[in-house]
């Protein structure tokens, strides 16, 4: 592009780019750059224009809309093109991407301030939300690793949780947050790029956790569960609601934690082998049933009698089950076994120390 | 260690399921850049409830067309900004049109903006900041009235006295080195402008 041109010149476009012709003008010169996809002119226009939108999102400052809008909105939308059909649950790689790219984005819009405010958890004593970064990239980039794609500058070897985010919490003290940031994203862009290219195909193959070779598919979405845990911990400790994961990610981290009522159980050293609860999410539309003799043993429910049906909300079960909810304030409706199912209720929080 | 500001692999993941028809990735992309959006129409407009028609039309588009987005360069916030001001500009022109049609008085220039003010966000944000402060004066006023006031480059150069042709250079020297300091994030070539 050049000012040999005589038809657009660099002067044109830079007005294009911010927009700065009048209608006709503005015209003239879209059809010009339509006249010649392929144009240096295109390419710089695209460069200034993107220039400029870098500019309003560096300058601009945020303000708050009308609280109606965000429903007025969203409304809008809805009936200019039907959200997707929530037919099953996503498949464990994307539940993994989205609940990881969920955290990174919210990470990115913390303030300088919210680094160092104290997290609730009664586990994580003592811990700031710097800390909990830390900890949620320790384990992403274990994640990486044992994918085989280690993340470059992440020197913990250790599988063992505790001992892995001790040493991450060591070598991040008083670093910029943004390196707990940037650890996380890598891994979670690296591990990602594995597990998709390998596919559904070889979800089943195991890879190395905390208790031993674990099926990839159960890795990506306890990674997943336990990002939506620790993002929610963020939100708390910098006043943010709490944000539930998409439907289609909720049914499928619902499915495993159902799967894994059994183990719950049987670490209490209660086993009830043969016996079937079933559970019903209203706020998802499903329902399983469980063989509480049967790790995994989780099947659609079906129309026959079971020892108990429990009716409740599956992002509350969830949130029970990591220890972020009293299990006291899980509402749920039950019919048959009361106490057998009081006995999984009460076991639920177990899972963050199995 | 260095970290590329074009559209992130987590930016890029929620465009995908706003693609695929993931209603609450639109609640999460209207949360996290509504209020973006709004300021920018805001800004531009003055006029509210202008803004919030402008605010609901680029999340409806967003929704009912995602192909069209674009990330090529650039972050998802810089892309929306780019949306966001040529439909609020556009609203300018219509108006003015029809303000011209019914014989009433062109809008008189306002107070220049301050873009000094800003929340630093991240390097990108900081490095705008740093060449807008290095740009010469006249360049900067004739960026700030284009495109944060809507003026088009001959009201530009009204408002300021000065020729057309003057105007719409100083403009294309003033974005140019805004392009320039942002040049590895926009994946650009060493190209001159100036």
């Amino acid at each position: 592009m050049n000012d040999d041109d005589p038809e657009v010149t660099l002067d044109d476009l830079a007005a294009y780019a911010l927009d700065a012709h009048d209608a006709d003008e503005g015209a003239a010169v879209a059809a010009h750059l339509a006249s010649d996809p392929d144009a240096d002119a295109v390419r710089h226009e695209q460069a200034l224009r993107a220039a400029a939108g870098e500019l309003a999102a560096a300058i601009v400052e945020d303000v708050p809309p009308p609280p109606g809008l965000r429903l007025q909105v969203l409304a809008a939308a809805r009936r200019r093109r039907p959200p997707a059909e929530l037919v099953a649950g996503s498949s464990p790689i994307d539940v993994h991407r989205i609940e990881l790219s969920r955290a990174i984005l919210l990470l990115h819009d913390l303030a300088p301030e919210d680094w160092a405010r104290p997290v609730d958890p009664p586990e994580m004593a003592g811990w700031t939300v710097h800390d909990v970064v830390v900890h949620m990239a320790t384990n992403e980039a274990l994640l990486a690793a044992q994918l085989g794609v280690p993340v470059p500058g992440v020197p913990e070897a250790t599988v063992d949780n505790e001992r892995r985010t001790a040493q991450a919490r060591s070598r991040h003290a008083g670093r910029p947050p943004a390196l707990a940031i940037a650890e996380l994203e890598a891994s979670a862009e690296a591990a990602d790029a594995v597990a998709a290219a390998r596919g559904e195909a070889r979800l089943d193959e195991p890879i190395g956790w905390w208790n031993g070779p674990t099926a990839t598919r159960v890795v990506l979405v306890l990674r997943a569960f336990e990002t939506w845990t620790h993002a929610d911990d963020v939100r708390r400790a910098v006043g943010a609601a709490m944000v539930a994961p998409p439907p289609a990610s909720n049914v499928t981290m619902a499915h495993l934690a159902c799967g894994i009522v059994p183990r719950l159980l049987a670490a209490r050293g209660a086993h009830h082998p043969g016996r079937i609860v079933r559970f019903r999410f209203p706020d998802l539309g499903a329902a399983w049933d469980v063989d509480l003799g049967v790790v995994g043993g989780v099947r659609p429910a079906g129309d026959h009698p079971v020892d108990a049906e429990v009716v409740t909300d599956a992002v509350a079960l969830c949130r029970g089950m990591a220890a972020r909810l009293p299990v006291g304030d899980l509402d749920r409706t039950v019919v048959g076994d009361r106490r057998l199912v009081d006995e999984i209720v009460a076991a639920l929080p177990d899972l963050a120390v199995l | 260690m260095h970290r590329r500001h074009e559209a992130s692999w987590a930016e890029r993941t929620l465009v995908e399921r706003l693609s695929g028809g993931d209603e609450s990735a639109l609640a999460e992309l209207y949360d996290r850049y509504g209020a973006f959006v709004y300021g920018l129409a805001v800004r531009t407009l003055v006029d509210r409830q202008a803004a919030e028609d402008i605010t609901q039309e680029v999340f409806v588009s967003l929704w009912v067309r995602p192909e069209r987005i674009q990330l090529g360069r650039g972050t998802l916030r810089g892309y929306l900004g780019t949306l966001t001001h040529r439909r609020a500009v556009e609203l300018i022109r219509r108006e003015e049109a029809r303000k011209r049609r019914e014989g009433r008085v062109a809008r008189e220039a306002s107070h220049v903006p301050d873009t000094a003010d800003a929340v630093i966000r991240s390097d990108t944000t900081g490095r705008v900041h740093a060449a807008l402060a290095r740009l010469p004066a006249p360049q900067r006023e004739a960026l700030e009235l284009a495109y944060f006031q809507g003026y088009t480059y001959r009201q530009v150069a009204d408002v300021l006295g000065i020729p057309e042709g003057t105007a719409k250079s100083r403009m294309r020297l003033a974005l140019a080195r805004i392009a320039e300091a942002l040049r590895p994030e926009l994946n650009e070539r060493s190209e001159r402008w100036t």
